[in-house]
């Protein structure tokens, strides 16, 4: 295998950036291969420069990001110029790729069977055959009912299907390459499982080779025959995926594996009195109108209690009724029955002013800070702004939201500066610095780090637990993710269909869960830890 | 399904109500329709005997009561001048406004549709550029104007007469639908930038579908979602057009009879006048509202 | 070169063959502003339909403007003679043979019906508009196939002069009555020079030469008057060769006519005085209105350069008159008669004065665009006025019912001086009792009751001279309470193509037989 002639050979890689960008090089000197048969992960942070390398693999690189050096071969050839039509006989054909959004990447007017044939058209398959083909590939990416999914618009799709459906497009031709960026990233960990132990499935079968980019490691552990990381636009380290994970040479791939096998120190419980209790808490949605009324039962009797200064994970894939069950507690929805106490006190059903200034004790941190912040305030007043509204003096709002500005790590410079100007990590530094203005007791925190790259990710986390033992608020944190749900939690409550079906002390859930949903979550997940025990079966 | 469609017509009547009520206030607190109708120097025996044939010395309830009552038995009222139905009235004119409604929504679809999309295939060029200017120019020249600049031009220029239904229907028909053109123009082109740089289209690409291809196949029914909209948006605005260009080239339509029989305070006429347009725009959207079903997939299975 | 002659000659003769068969007469295309919806020339009263009515129907007796502007002399038309049978009794005899657009002969019954009762005078006329016109009239009956008698409750020395207005058009009976009031206004029949042959009030009217015109020949093939709403568009007609005449040339537009070649301004001041009356009441809405003092209203009036203003916005093309001294009149006029009060500012600041204004603002009502440059001098006469310390606030409404909304001090109007022979109507019955001046909601004065005295023995009087020395009072008295100011005799303005023969004399009424177009 390692003598065979690669498939995919980039030599000396560079790519410039525009004028004026934070470097001169989108990519830089890189070098890599990818053999017959072969998976190898492009590994690193969002901006490193992974999907350019992708992109100019497949001759999609924009004009503004011209290849300024280096080349590119593809089966012992040379690949045509960026852009070139000479392209449209190899994409899809010979080389594919595969996005992040699944369904986002299916044209939302067409139904997917005609997508499909699409493909074997302009590839010269004749007419007959095409109905057949696409209908066995549908059959072959594992869908249920392959010609009720060829008949479906994109909509209907959930995005696990969504994303066999364009695994099975990338696919149909049998291309000697695959190139996937990130295509389980937006999905569940269950479905995540699913789709990366199917694209191990059809490779083998296939006989493709696969180029993988993600910035999770846990993913890159479970698949990866040699892995490249990446940082600023060059390839730090690039190794048989043992080598790399086991003895990590660079010091930032050192950093990247550190943060991901991170996991939260357990803390005893302090028996004082809660700050949230739920008791049996229901909820259902109703939509539509008078003859054709649907309704979702999201949450079936939910119970939790939480003390103060402890934070509570609550785990579940997405539908499983956490974020219901948050818009509960926050009091944007009405509960259908059940009780939530906050402080001992009855709020499931508080009105007017007494609301209002519930509201000011239970602050929420949302998954992307991008649209919760307005775009056209000033930092400072976006932090300020709540405390103002809540009756405070506004020079002293404002002193101390700068003072919050610099105890989440920004500079109370940054202040005077608008959302656009900060990346994601530091948007969400903002909103929590927003949130806490108001020296919340209850802090709700939705997906809050889902959005981040892992050494991000890390740093929040960090973040959330320094200002939870400086402020001693309690902590309700929402998530899908089982690495950060450890990393963060005291206890922990797992979800699914809106009940929840196991809770405890977070280090018990982990170490010996007791319900079966609990044990699957666990070994979906992609794990470091995981790998020995993946390559065992 | 059904209560949906019954919602939608229980809103549809309750716009109409809304707006054959509000000009019926309207006419009438806008001066006394009586004494406007006789000449400025009538005695006032003259202006009471306008009033009591028109039914307007009876209280206000009264009268809208009966102009309701009307409503219901479909009968619209006559015309206080002619004594003619003024359903007639408005069905005479009706077809030199079709003509010239027609002829101007097809020229700006013609035109402007075009002119953005090449506007977005070529973006940040000098054809984006240009076009973009222009279709501005279009979209804010007051149409008054702009009718006034094409007759006198070409009387003056051309020793030729735009006006009346004698001439050909392509100046006025220009006059009207430029605006509109202008704004679908705008639209075409952001629309289909949009789609154009929507993550499938880049997902096509890689599937190795060629470029005409994708802009015929994915492109152009995507962004063409919303142009139906806006479509039926700028019927409106056809229709609030056409009064004003009617007027400039002396075009014997609805909307002149619109003017008309408002300075005169032809109550009856109005207020039928008004309830059509009213009526075509709720139908209108009405349409709009179905072609959707047809064309987007994602509502239809809402 | 014979032959070539030959040919030649040959050919005119062809061509001038083929030539008499067609009609070589134009068809004249007038632009009009609008129609009015009804074409019944009572109903119908007003400058947009007087410029048909004439064209489609004959009165009884007609004035001669085609030799005079001003049309002072009367001319018998559909009446060839009449006769004073006693003070209250006129005897009309009608001419014989005239056809109506039919065929049906007019006679003395179409005649009284046109005056009837029925239609004009009574309870509930057919046309409640001719009341006016036909006040005092208690009487009219065909007393032979071409004699009709009418009677009137007073002895009236000028009724005669009543017969060149609507009144004197003569419609069919027979056509009216089978048809009905409405459908006549919509396809009306006359014995005019021209035969309606379509209607339609928002479009056009359309009529053909009627070659049975007792009256002669008609100098055209056929008349169309076609609306064309906005000004620049009529213009663009007339220039492309669309229309031969176009009307209502806005003010500030007539110097790019007169820059046009081809075409060619035709601007006639006509029998209407544009003015404002001053609020002389004191309402519930207007207490304490200070025009109630004479010497207030009578301090603005001198405070304001006529002349000035007319010279400025008209040039010579109108004139300020003295009160109710109007060329029209004939033996009426007095060309050396001045106004009482003119232009003299240190008069005014002395009437002032004598006043207890107090400097509050005067409002004043007036119609946008109704009458042509009246907004304008209406500013000029704000500033002069300032300059004296009078303050008035000019309110601009859309219509006249806006404009006749109290509380106002002062009112736009303008008054037609009709051809009555006197000034009857402008002087009596514009101000006197019956008038809107002092009974319609928008009243603006009480007459005094000198002036009413005045005004019944002017009425009764039956011989020039002291009819003329009753009316010369009575203008002394509507002076001495000054209730009003004219500010000019209106003007019309009309465009043509330069080699259309046509003149309308001072008049907004336009005719197009052949007295007043020439067959070119």
């Amino acid at each position: 295998m390692a003598d065979a002639p690669a498939v995919l050979s980039i030599r000396n890689l560079s790519v410039a950036l525009p004028e004026g960008g934070d470097r001169d090089y989108a990519v830089q000197g890189i070098a890599l291969d990818v053999k017959p048969g072969e998976t190898v992960c492009l590994v690193g942070e969002s901006g490193s420069g992974k999907t350019v390398v992708a992109h100019s693999v497949i001759g999609m690189l924009p004009k503004a990001l011209p290849v300024v050096d280096g080349k590119l071969r593809f089966e012992g050839r040379e690949l045509p110029p960026q852009r070139s039509k000479a392209y449209d006989s190899l994409r899809g054909l010979k080389i594919s790729l595969i996005f992040q959004d699944a369904v986002a990447s299916l044209d939302p007017v067409q139904r997917t069977g005609r997508q499909l044939e699409e493909i074997l058209a302009v590839h010269g398959v004749a007419r007959r055959a095409r109905f057949k083909r696409a209908l066995e590939m549908l059959e072959a990416v594992g869908l249920p009912d392959p010609a009720r999914i060829y008949r479906s618009y994109p909509h209907q799709l959930s995005g696990g299907q969504a994303q066999r459906v364009v695994i099975a497009g990338a696919l149909l031709l049998s291309p000697k390459l695959l190139i996937a960026d990130e295509p389980t990233t937006a999905l569940d960990v269950t479905t995540q499982a699913e789709i990366l132990g199917l694209l191990a499935r059809l490779k083998k079968e296939r006989g493709a080779s696969v180029l993988f980019i993600t910035h999770d490691f846990g993913i890159v552990a479970e698949i990866a025959d040699r892995i490249a990381v990446m940082k600023d636009g060059e390839i730090v380290e690039f190794g048989a995926a043992n080598t790399v994970l086991d003895a990590p040479e660079h010091p930032y791939t050192r950093r990247l594996l550190a943060a991901a096998r991170k996991s939260a120190a357990v803390r005893e419980s302090r028996s004082s009195q809660p700050v949230l209790e739920v008791d049996d808490l229901h909820l259902t949605y109703r939509t539509g109108g008078l003859l054709s009324r649907k309704s979702v039962h999201a949450v079936k009797g939910v119970s939790l209690r939480l003390e103060a200064g402890r934070t509570l994970a609550v785990v579940g894939e997405s539908g499983s009724g956490k974020s219901s069950m948050a818009r509960c507690i926050l009091r944007l929805e009405a509960a259908d029955s059940g009780a939530i106490r906050f402080r001992g006190e009855d709020i499931t059903s508080l009105t007017g002013t007494r609301l209002r200034a519930l509201r000011k004790k239970i602050q929420f941190v949302q998954q992307d800070p991008y649209s919760s912040i307005n775009p056209r305030q000033r930092i400072l007043s976006a932090i300020a702004e709540g405390p103002i509204i809540h009756d405070a003096p506004r020079r002293e709002a404002e002193a101390k939201a700068a003072d919050l500005l610099e105890t989440t790590g920004l500079s109370a410079v940054a202040g005077r500066r608008y959302p656009h100007e900060f990346s994601g990590g530091q948007l969400q530094r903002i909103c929590i610095a927003r949130a806490l203005a108001l020296e919340p007791e209850l802090l709700i925190a939705d997906e809050a780090v889902s959005a981040l790259d892992v050494s991000i990710q890390a740093q929040i986390l960090d973040l959330f637990r320094s200002l939870q033992s400086k402020f001693g608020f309690a902590m309700v944190f929402i998530t899908h993710d089982l690495r950060v749900a450890r990393s963060i939690s005291d206890d922990i409550l797992v979800m699914k269909d809106g009940e929840v079906v196991e809770s405890g002390l977070a280090a018990r859930v982990f170490d010996a869960p007791a319900h079966p949903y609990t044990k699957a979550l666990l070994s979906a997940a992609p794990d470091i830890a995981s790998r020995r025990t993946a390559e065992a079966a | 399904m059904t209560a949906y469609i019954l919602a939608k017509l229980f809103r549809a009547a309750a716009t109409l109500l809304i707006a054959v009520s509000m000009v019926f206030v309207f006419i009438r607190f806008s001066g006394d329709p009586a004494a406007a109708l006789a000449p400025p120097d009538a005695p006032q025996e003259v202006i009471d005997q306008y009033a009591e044939a028109m039914g307007l010395n009876k209280p206000l309830w009264q009268q809208y009561a009966s102009y309701l009552a009307g409503l219901a038995r479909g009968e619209f009222g006559y015309s206080i001048h002619t004594g003619r139905p003024a359903l007639e009235l408005f069905l005479e004119r009706l077809p030199s406004t079709l003509r010239l409604g027609s002829a101007a929504l097809l020229i700006a679809l013609a035109a402007g549709i075009p002119l953005g999309s090449f506007a977005a295939i070529n973006r940040g060029t000098r054809i984006d550029r240009f076009a973009m200017a222009f279709s501005v120019f279009a979209f804010a020249m007051p149409n008054f104007l702009f009718g006034l600049c094409v007759i006198l031009g070409g009387a003056l220029i051309f020793q030729v007469y735009f006006g009346g239904t004698d001439a050909s229907v392509l100046p006025a028909a220009l006059t009207l639908g430029l605006a509109a053109m202008g704004s679908f123009a705008r639209f075409a082109r952001s629309s289909l930038l949009e789609t154009i740089n929507a993550p499938f289209m880049r997902a096509a690409e890689a599937r190795g579908v060629p470029y005409m291809r994708r802009l015929a196949f994915h492109a152009a029914p995507n962004a063409a979602i919303p142009l139906v909209t806006l479509i039926g948006l700028s019927l409106g605005a056809l229709i609030a057009g056409s009064v004003v260009t009617e007027q400039v080239f002396g075009w014997p339509g609805v909307g002149q009879l619109l003017v008309r029989s408002v300075a005169t305070r032809d109550i009856a006429t109005v207020q039928f006048i008004v309830l059509a347009v009213a009526c075509t725009m709720v139908l209108v959207n009405l349409l709009v509202d179905l072609l959707y079903l047809v064309i987007d997939p994602r509502i239809r299975s809402r | 070169m014979l032959k070539l002659v030959r040919i030649a000659l040959g050919a005119i003769f062809l061509a001038a063959a083929s030539f008499a068969h067609a009609d070589e007469r134009p068809a004249i295309k007038v632009a009009v502003d609008n129609l009015w919806p009804t074409m019944d020339p009572v109903i119908g009263i007003s400058t947009t339909g007087a410029r048909v009515h004439s064209n489609l129907f004959d009165t009884l007796v007609r004035r001669n403007r085609w030799e005079d502007p001003e049309g002072t002399t009367l001319v018998p038309w559909l009446a060839e003679s009449w006769e004073r049978k006693s003070p209250n009794v006129w005897v009309i005899h009608l001419r014989d043979g005239v056809p109506f657009h039919d065929g049906h002969v007019m006679d003395a019954d179409d005649v009284a019906f046109s005056m009837s009762e029925e239609r004009l005078w009574g309870e509930k006329p057919l046309a409640p508009r001719g009341t006016r016109y036909a006040r005092g009239i208690v009487r009219v009956e065909a007393t032979g196939p071409l004699t009709v008698e009418i009677e009137t409750s007073t002895p009236d020395p000028n009724f005669i002069f009543r017969l060149v207005t609507p009144l004197g058009f003569v419609l069919p009976k027979h056509y009216y009555e089978e048809v009905g009031t409405e459908a006549f206004g919509q396809m009306p029949m006359g014995t005019g020079p021209y035969k309606l042959v379509s209607f339609d009030p928002s479009v056009s009217v359309e009529a053909v030469a009627n070659d049975d015109y007792w009256g002669g020949s008609v100098p055209a093939k056929s008349l169309t008057f076609q609306i064309v709403p906005e000004y620049s568009t009529r213009f663009a007609g007339l220039v492309a060769g669309e229309f031969d005449v176009i009307v209502s040339v806005p003010a500030d537009q007539a110097e790019q006519v007169r820059n046009t070649s081809g075409v060619k301004l035709m601007e006639k001041s006509i029998e209407n005085y544009p003015m404002f009356a001053f609020n002389t009441l004191s309402t519930e809405l207007l207490p304490d209105n200070p025009l109630v003092d004479a010497n207030l209203r009578k301090a603005m009036v001198t405070a304001i350069d006529r002349d000035g203003i007319v010279e400025a916005l008209w040039g010579d093309k109108t004139f300020v008159p003295a009160p109710f001294n109007f060329p029209e009149y004939g033996q009426y006029f007095d060309p050396d008669r001045k106004a009482r009060f003119t232009y003299d500012p240190e008069r005014s600041k002395e009437l002032l004065a004598e006043t207890g204004y107090d400097g509050r603002p005067l409002v004043w009502h007036i119609t946008r665009g109704f009458y042509p440059n009246y907004e304008i001098a209406a500013e000029f006469m704000v500033e002069q006025w300032r300059e004296v310390g009078i303050n008035v606030e000019i309110k601009i409404v859309d219509n006249f019912s806006l404009a006749y909304k109290r509380p106002f001090h002062m009112l736009n109007m303008s008054m037609s001086s009709e051809f009555s022979g006197d000034p009857y109507r402008p002087l009596w019955m514009d101000w006197g009792p019956l008038s809107s001046r002092t009974r319609a909601s928008h009243k603006t004065w009480a007459p005094t009751d000198r002036f009413l005295e005045l005004g019944m023995k002017f009425e009764s009087a039956q011989e020039f001279d002291a009819r003329n020395s009753a009316y010369l009072e009575l203008v002394e008295e509507w002076e001495n309470v000054t209730p009003g100011m004219y500010l000019w005799r209106n003007v019309v303005s009309y465009a043509a193509r330069e080699d259309l023969d046509w003149d309308p004399g001072n008049s907004a009424v336009t005719i197009f037989d052949d007295l007043y177009l020439g067959s070119s």
